[in-house]
């Protein structure tokens, strides 16, 4: 319905806009329809609440819609960790979008809470190395091998319920806009795509970017 | 409930999404439209693949996702667990997953009480969770799909012949064999009866992180087949899964034991030849009894444990179909 809504045209002229946007410090909601295309460019790239790995003076910026259950998504995220290794100029922002099924959704909802502890990048890494099909066991086994104190998670996730639920319901709305239909699905600069990459290809797609009008100016990193 | 609330969110949504068209079209047969009351008939959720997308087995490996369905049926109408054909093995990423990479049909055996007056609506409704990927994309899909049955004397459809052929593609239960392992290796000994292509065989276990199945290796000794690999994790009890050449297949248990000694007078190594020669028995028409490990999600499912989350999906299902529904009766 939202796809109905903002048409992939919309989307385009969002990701055709060159100037990257102050941060705000608060939660950045769904613009109106009308609203202009700096404000959804943000709505994007500087979502507070949505976790993200920001090296200082990054200049291109990658956007991940993934499952933690999505093998293509398991395949890809060895080579995302790699390319950011050797590439400290990318900045990476993690849309969890949890779509096959509860395990799923429960994975996302206590990754996301582990950021408040500072463990996402951690508890997301042990998640994607944990066999699948995830439970609560596994779920747990991979937050204490990221180092997440399972108690506070556990208050954090309540705390933070609502906070949680609204990320991944913008996360949602912005995997259908740019018109997923599965995972893994990646905004790499102004271009978006569907389909996990190889190390190689995530290299070419981040020096096109960069070479490209709409790569994003350095902002000011975050934690 | 918060979550469980996200679950019907989710899935619903989804379910809006992705045209299953675009990826793994599912649709769903029966032998007969007309089934006699008291008599059990084949149906199937026959799965097309487009070009380059696989769907899964019920045991998808070290990533995937199993399709599963929910029925809705009249009480007098019973239907049984989803049957699959065998799996193949497909690596991408260090990860082995073992999918329908065709397409095929997933069985269930559905029965009609004696007591259904002859003339009755008897219709069967699924809601079909599956999932279609391809090495790099992955599609969660979903759709709810009835069978307008009536019951009748019985007469075959056109699907019969297709379902009939499927059902000689489910592994048919063989006797069990023996694993031994030295705690690294475990080595799953076949019964002797089974006459598999050594260099195509494999095994699929019905659960993860007991057995890698990607590194095994097929030896012949001493008249007897065994399919060697990495043991993972401890000793497991009885180790479950099917076996396959891709052209014959059986479901088996392997249960702890020694290695069994050679018997005399066979011969070594096993004839090559001689698994070509064969037809396996001739493809027994499967009855549910003999699936019964297969009757229930793995135990590993996280829905076993987590109810509320049963109810979720469940409210989501009705959801999704009743937007599918809508959406098909508006288009």
């Amino acid at each position: 319905m939202v796809r109905a809504l903002i048409s992939p045209i919309l989307f385009a002229t969002v990701l055709a806009l060159t100037a990257a946007v102050p941060v705000a410090a608060k939660t950045v909601a769904q613009p109106a329809e009308d609203a202009p295309v700096a404000e959804w460019r943000r709505f994007f790239t500087e979502d507070p609440d949505a976790p993200m790995i920001a090296p200082a003076g990054y200049d291109v910026t990658i956007i991940e819609y993934f499952d933690y259950q999505c093998p293509a998504c398991r395949a890809s995220h060895e080579p995302l960790k790699q390319l950011l290794a050797k590439d400290r100029k990318v900045r990476l922002i993690f849309r969890d979008w949890p779509i096959f099924g509860p395990a799923s959704e429960r994975s996302a909802l206590l990754a996301i809470a582990s950021k408040y502890q500072s463990k996402y990048v951690a508890f997301h890494d042990a998640l994607f190395d944990t066999p699948r099909p995830l439970d609560e066991d596994k779920i747990k086994a991979a937050a204490k091998k990221a180092g997440v104190d399972w108690a506070q998670l556990q208050k954090d996730g309540v705390t933070h319920a609502q906070d949680i639920k609204e990320l991944l319901a913008r996360n949602n709305e912005q995997a259908e806009m740019i018109g997923l239909d599965g995972t893994p699905g990646f905004i790499i600069g102004n271009v978006q795509s569907f389909g996990g990459r190889t190390l190689a290809q995530f290299e070419v797609s981040v020096k096109e970017a960069r070479k490209g009008a709409g790569a994003a100016t350095p902002e000011r990193a975050k934690h | 409930m918060i979550l469980a609330a996200l679950a019907l969110i989710f899935v619903a949504d989804t379910a809006s999404a992705a045209d299953p068209a675009k990826y793994i079209n599912a649709e769903l047969i029966a032998e007969s439209a007309v089934p006699r009351p008291g008599s059990t008939i084949l149906i199937g959720i026959r799965m097309t693949p487009r070009p380059g997308w696989h769907g899964y087995w019920s045991n998808p490996g070290d990533s995937g996702l199993a399709p599963s369905v929910r029925w809705t049926a009249p009480a007098a109408v019973t239907i049984g667990p989803l049957l699959h054909p065998a799996p193949t093995l497909l690596s991408v990423g260090g990860m082995s997953s073992f999918v329908h990479a065709g397409p095929h049909v997933l069985l269930a055996h559905l029965n009609v009480a004696r007591s259904v007056a002859p003339g009755t609506a008897i219709p069967a409704t699924g809601l079909v969770n599956w999932a279609a990927c391809t090495a790099s994309q992955c599609v969660p899909l979903h759709a709810t799909l009835t069978l307008e049955l009536i019951a009748g004397d019985g007469a075959k459809g056109a699907d019969a012949a297709a379902l009939q052929a499927a059902a000689r593609k489910v592994p048919r239960s063989a006797p069990a064999g023996t694993w031994a392992s030295d705690g690294k290796t475990m080595r799953l000994e076949l019964p002797a009866a089974l006459r598999l292509d050594l260099h195509r065989a494999r095994f699929f276990p019905d659960d993860n992180g007991v057995f890698d199945a990607a590194a095994a290796r097929v030896e012949a000794k001493n008249g007897a087949i065994a399919i060697s690999g990495p043991q993972l994790g401890a000793n497991p009890g009885t180790v479950r899964g099917v076996v396959s050449d891709g052209r014959l297949f059986y479901r088996l248990a392997f249960v702890p034991g020694a290695t069994a000694p050679p018997k005399d007078g066979d011969q070594t190594p096993v004839a090559r030849a001689a698994t070509d020669e064969v037809s396996p028995q001739p493809a027994a028409r499967i009855t549910p009894s003999t699936q019964p490990e297969r009757a229930q999600p793995s135990p590993e499912s996280p829905r076993s444990r987590n109810w509320p989350w049963v109810l979720g999906l469940l409210g989501a299902a009705v959801v999704a179909g009743t937007m599918i529904l809508r959406a098909r009766t508006r288009g």
